[in-house]
């Protein structure tokens, strides 16, 4: 009896040793490159003074960082701040420095078996999707003001501009100057806000909303708008209490009216709204060049008053400025969205392509007949309703405006968050924007559509 | 002249050894300029030590020839390692090496001819609370821990030695009469009583490591030859209890989980360690960088606890895989010694002192690669340090002792 | 110098880890060899009282063929050869294809050459067509096995 008991022991004394040796390969697959790339890793550091790092490219080829005897240069300072990063020998690499460090000290499998070559090694250049011109405008148009911007092609994925504020200039020599300040500042200059902020995306979910109401056949009612409903025993009122009078859901979409949207909301439920999020990409990760927030829609069920919150992009949602502009580019595209991606490609310094990025389909969204419909009410939008600030001549824009509620300015005029999102030309689409103002006061349409107007104008009329 | 070629075949373990003792020896002679003759004595002894003591057991028919097998390649790998870190603890890991090897041959003497030696249950016990009583007495605090004893300018842990003794005290009880009552307590229950004793004064000189391991032996044991369910489920309840109660009040266990689970976040002070150790072990990859290409110097005591990640950096995942299986075969030939013998002293001996291999190497390699908090124990035969050193050997040549009185039967 | 170390280490790096491995497998092997001996052995000692047996003399694993460490001998008459229908089959090319018989009279074992290629010994000397007389401790070899007769 004893004997067999030991030989229980024995069994137990092999597992405990395949478990280390389960965990060692384990963590020779999975674990070990982030570990590797750690900036206290003193080993890399060596590697990297043997290297010359590649540059990194806009996709007409404008040099936004590259090296040389001195270091790493950002010649456009903070424009690509939350971006490109920084790649600093105190505080590490962040963004593309960090996510591509492999590549841009050209580092991958084949070069690492036979490192004997004399001289300086070199890295991979990479070229970005991000259209400099373009990213420059979005941000002086952002000026001092916190928000973010975000361009895609609606048909690709590529991200055309992202841009953050505040920032911050990633050059080695001032960021060591301002870190202290940087860190402390509650500005939060260090956070990338397009991809990581979290804000409640107020009308503009009224895209998800409507959406529903198609697919669920609620699109057919008529509404009387006085400039407030209520419902479960809480009032929800129009911008300014305004009223409409008697108006159908289109209607309801170019004015954003929250008595429509609200009874939209209840009617559809929390449960059905959360599924449609969902299938737009709230609540799911997928793989970026840049870390992300998830976007969330809450897990919870609520009752009516909470469903009719939902319904205007308030309660507890919460929307990164980049799944704004995914959502718009579904509509965009036909219901379907496309993959985001920054890096087009990588090559080594003889122009030999290492790498190269293809549109991926990420989601289906919709029907392209849902799609078509709530393309037209975003036409109309900026035709007749609140997104008159975007209009262009001679070209079909398509948007949607937002002005969210938040925990400032419920206490307090003049904080929400502000929004608008569009795409261009309505009847081909070739980019997808989205703009946020953070606690910014004021409407959507006042101050983020003018934005996205130029921004348009400015892509299509190259 | 065809047994010649056989005598040299790849097959022959003994030849593998041979072969890398040349060719890491050699490889490290040219390690830097001036050449250094002194690598190629330390190979040189290591080899002639190895294969003496390997021969003078297989041929004599001195019991398992594998156990000595097995752990002269492991004191060669760390010989080696040593060496390539620094050639003067090479030098020294050598002269343990020889010191260890006579008290290996002791050991077995004593163990194999001296009768009755179940019989000293008390004296065991008692030679350990000596020893323990004298680190604290005497002891000197070395790295953070009163654990150290200095005689003659040589300093070593009595808390090495102890384990041995507990084994043997822990075998003197389960292949004795067990149903002693003493103070009025059944002695099982005292048995429970003096393992938290000892493990208490382990934690007094903050030795988590040895501690974990004391308690882990006595579990398996305990295991095995209790029939009482409720004492063996008893114990692991208490147990449990204790360690969550630890865990939340004391600070030195807390800061060692919390740095367990997120070294990184105080990555230049508490969580340095580990970390250097798990950047050497991603630099390796699979075959690794080659030996004396790596930058092991980065991690604190690397000689001693850190020594695996060494290895791991410049012998690669495989390198550290081979590691591993060397122990478990060692592991598994103590467990067949033990298997096949009559229930008595000898068998729970062969057991405990298996048992405390397999689970130190467990702890030790399990805390570097981050699969378990850290502790502060050492690899058996590859670790640099005199008194891991002999002790194994005393262990190894006790087992030794018991596989040739086995093998009579 | 420092880069004549860096190939040299580079290289060796997977030569160490081979030798490793295969002192590794070199000792499960050798377990392995042990155990089947072990069990071999056990088997010799199961059998029936007064039983008579050959011991395998020659070592097992310097043939290219498989062969048993015991054949009890629990026929009166038993063939040693390279054929499939042996009492003792051996795949030895040097052995033809019947090659020595055993048989068992008046409480004798006798051995005899069938007309081998190369020859069946006794104790070193080889056989005519005389069939002989076997005793316990003799050596016989056959093609190149050897075995001890214990009877």
């Amino acid at each position: 009896m004893t004997n067999k008991r030991i030989v229980n022991i024995l069994i137990v004394m092999s597992l405990l040793f395949l478990t280390l040796i389960g965990y060692l390969t384990y963590f020779e697959l999975a674990l070990k490159d982030t570990i590797a790339q750690n900036p206290f890793n003193k080993r890399q550091w060596a590697y990297e003074e043997d290297t010359v790092r590649g540059a990194i490219y806009d996709k007409s080829g404008t040099v936004l960082a590259k090296s040389d005897d001195t270091g790493r240069e950002y010649p456009y300072g903070a424009l690509y701040s939350h971006v490109i990063g920084y790649n600093s020998t105190v505080y590490g690499k962040s963004q593309l420095e960090f996510k591509y460090n492999n590549l841009l000290l050209g580092q991958d499998e084949l070069s690492q078996a036979f490192s004997l070559s004399s001289g300086k090694r070199a890295g991979y250049d990479l070229t970005l999707t991000i259209d400099h011109g373009l990213q420059s405008l979005a941000s002086s148009r952002l000026g001092k003001r916190n928000g973010a911007v975000v361009a895609l092609n609606p048909k690709t994925g590529e991200v055309l501009a992202l841009v953050s504020k505040p920032d911050f200039d990633p050059n080695s020599d001032e960021l060591t100057k301002k870190w202290a300040d940087l860190i402390e500042s509650e500005a939060s200059p260090l956070l990338p806000r397009a991809t990581s902020g979290l804000y409640a995306p107020g009308s503009t979910f009224k895209i998800i909303t409507s959406s529903g109401a198609i697919e669920k056949g609620f699109d057919g009612g008529e509404y009387t708008d006085y400039g407030t409903v209520t419902i479960g025993g809480k009032t929800f009122e129009n911008y300014k209490t305004k009223a409409f009078g008697k108006i159908n859901m289109e209607r309801g979409f170019e004015v954003s009216s929250n008595n429509v949207f609200c009874t939209l909301g209840a009617k559809l439920g929390s449960s059905e709204l959360r599924g449609i999020s969902e299938r737009f990409g709230f609540n799911k990760m997928f793989d970026f060049d840049l870390s992300m927030s998830k976007s969330r829609f809450p897990q919870k069920d609520t009752d009516d008053a909470g469903a009719a919150a939902l319904g205007i992009g308030q309660g507890e949602i919460l929307a990164t400025p980049i799944q704004m502009a995914m959502v718009t580019s579904a509509i965009a595209n036909g219901g379907i969205i496309m993959k985001p991606y920054l890096l087009q490609r990588a090559t080594n310094q003889n122009g030999f392509v290492i790498f190269e990025n293809k549109p991926q389909q990420l989601y289906k969204a919709l029907s392209p007949e849902v799609a078509g419909r709530i393309s037209n009410m975003m036409v109309n939008t900026v035709k007749n309703g609140t997104g008159a600030g975007a209009t262009i001549r001679g070209i079909q824009v398509a948007g949607k405006t937002g002005t969210a509620e938040n925990e400032q300015s419920v206490k307090q005029k003049g904080k929400e968050h502000v929004w608008f999102v569009a795409f261009a030309p309505a009847e081909d689409p070739q980019i997808a924007v989205a703009v946020m103002l953070e606690y910014s006061g004021g409407s959507g349409g006042e101050l983020c559509a003018p934005i996205a107007k130029e921004l348009i104008e400015k892509y299509l009329k190259k | 002249m065809g047994s010649m070629f056989k005598m040299l075949s790849i097959k022959r373990p003994i030849n593998m050894l041979v072969l890398i003792n040349v060719l890491a020896f050699g490889l490290l002679f040219f390690y830097r300029t001036p050449f250094n003759f002194i690598v190629l004595y330390v190979g040189g002894s290591i080899l002639a030590l190895s294969v003496i003591t390997y021969s003078i057991i297989y041929f004599n028919h001195l019991g398992d020839e594998y156990l000595f097998l097995i752990v002269s390649m492991l004191v060669t790998l760390g010989v080696v390692m040593l060496c390539r870190l620094d050639y003067t603890i090479g030098i020294k890991q050598v002269g343990w090496y020889l010191i260890s090897i006579c008290g290996f041959y002791i050991a077995y003497v004593i163990y194999r001819y001296i009768s009755n030696l179940e019989k000293l249950k008390w004296v065991y016990f008692g030679l350990s609370i000596f020893l323990f009583v004298a680190t604290i007495l005497f002891g000197k605090n070395i790295g953070g821990a009163k654990n150290w004893i200095v005689i003659a300018g040589r300093t070593f842990q009595p808390s090495e030695l102890i384990k041995i003794l507990f084994v043997m005290y822990l075998a003197s009880y389960f292949s004795g009469d067990r149903k002693a009552i003493i103070f009025k307590l059944q002695e099982k229950y005292l048995v429970s009583i003096i393992t938290y004793i000892y493990m208490g004064l382990l934690i007094i000189q903050r030795e988590w490591g040895i501690t974990l391991l004391f308690f882990m032996t006595y579990f398996v044991l305990m295991y095995i030859y209790e029939a009482d369910w409720l004492l063996l489920a008893g114990n692991a309840v208490l147990t449990a209890i204790v360690v969550t109660i630890g865990a939340m009040k004391l600070y030195h266990i807390r800061v060692r989980i919390t740095n367990w689970l997120d070294p990184w976040s105080d990555i230049a002070n508490k969580g340095y360690q580990i970390t250097q150790s798990l950047f050497a072990i991603a630099a390796g990859g699979f075959f690794g960088k080659g030996l004396g290409l790596g930058s092991p110097g980065t991690i604190p005591e690397v000689h001693s606890d850190f020594i695996f990640s060494a290895i791991c950096e410049e012998l690669g995942i495989f390198g550290g895989v081979a590691v591993i299986l060397l122990y478990f075969i060692l592991v598994y030939r103590g467990i067949k010694i033990a298997l096949i013998l009559p229930n008595g002293f000898d068998k729970c001996v062969a057991l405990g002192i298996t048992i405390m291999f397999g689970l130190q190497t467990f702890i030790i390699v399990g805390g570097v690669i981050k699969l378990i908090p850290l502790t502060g124990i050492t690899l058996p035969f590859v670790s640099y340090g005199g008194s891991s050193l002999v002790t194994s050997f005393i262990s190894l040549g006790i087992l030794q002792a018991i596989s040739a009185k086995g093998a009579r039967v | 110098m420092a880069e004549v170390y860096t190939i040299l280490s580079s290289l060796l790096k997977y030569i160490f880890i081979t030798i490793i491995y295969l002192f590794i497998f070199g000792i499960i092997r050798m377990i392995f060899l042990d155990i089947r001996k072990s069990e071999m052995s056990h088997k010799k000692n199961e059998l029936p009282k007064g039983t008579g047996y050959l011991e395998l003399k020659s070592k097992k694993d310097s043939f290219y063929f498989d062969v048993e460490s015991v054949y009890p001998l629990e026929r009166d008459v038993i063939v040693i050869g390279r054929g499939a229908n042996c009492d003792i089959a051996i795949d030895d090319l040097y052995m033809s294809t019947q090659h020595a018989q055993l048989w068992h009279e008046d409480n004798e074992w006798y051995i005899g050459d069938m007309g081998s290629t190369n020859g069946t010994y006794v104790n070193g000397e080889k056989m005519n067509e005389q069939p002989l007389i076997l005793d316990n401790g003799d050596v016989i070899k056959v093609g190149q096995v050897e075995f001890l007769v214990v009877i």
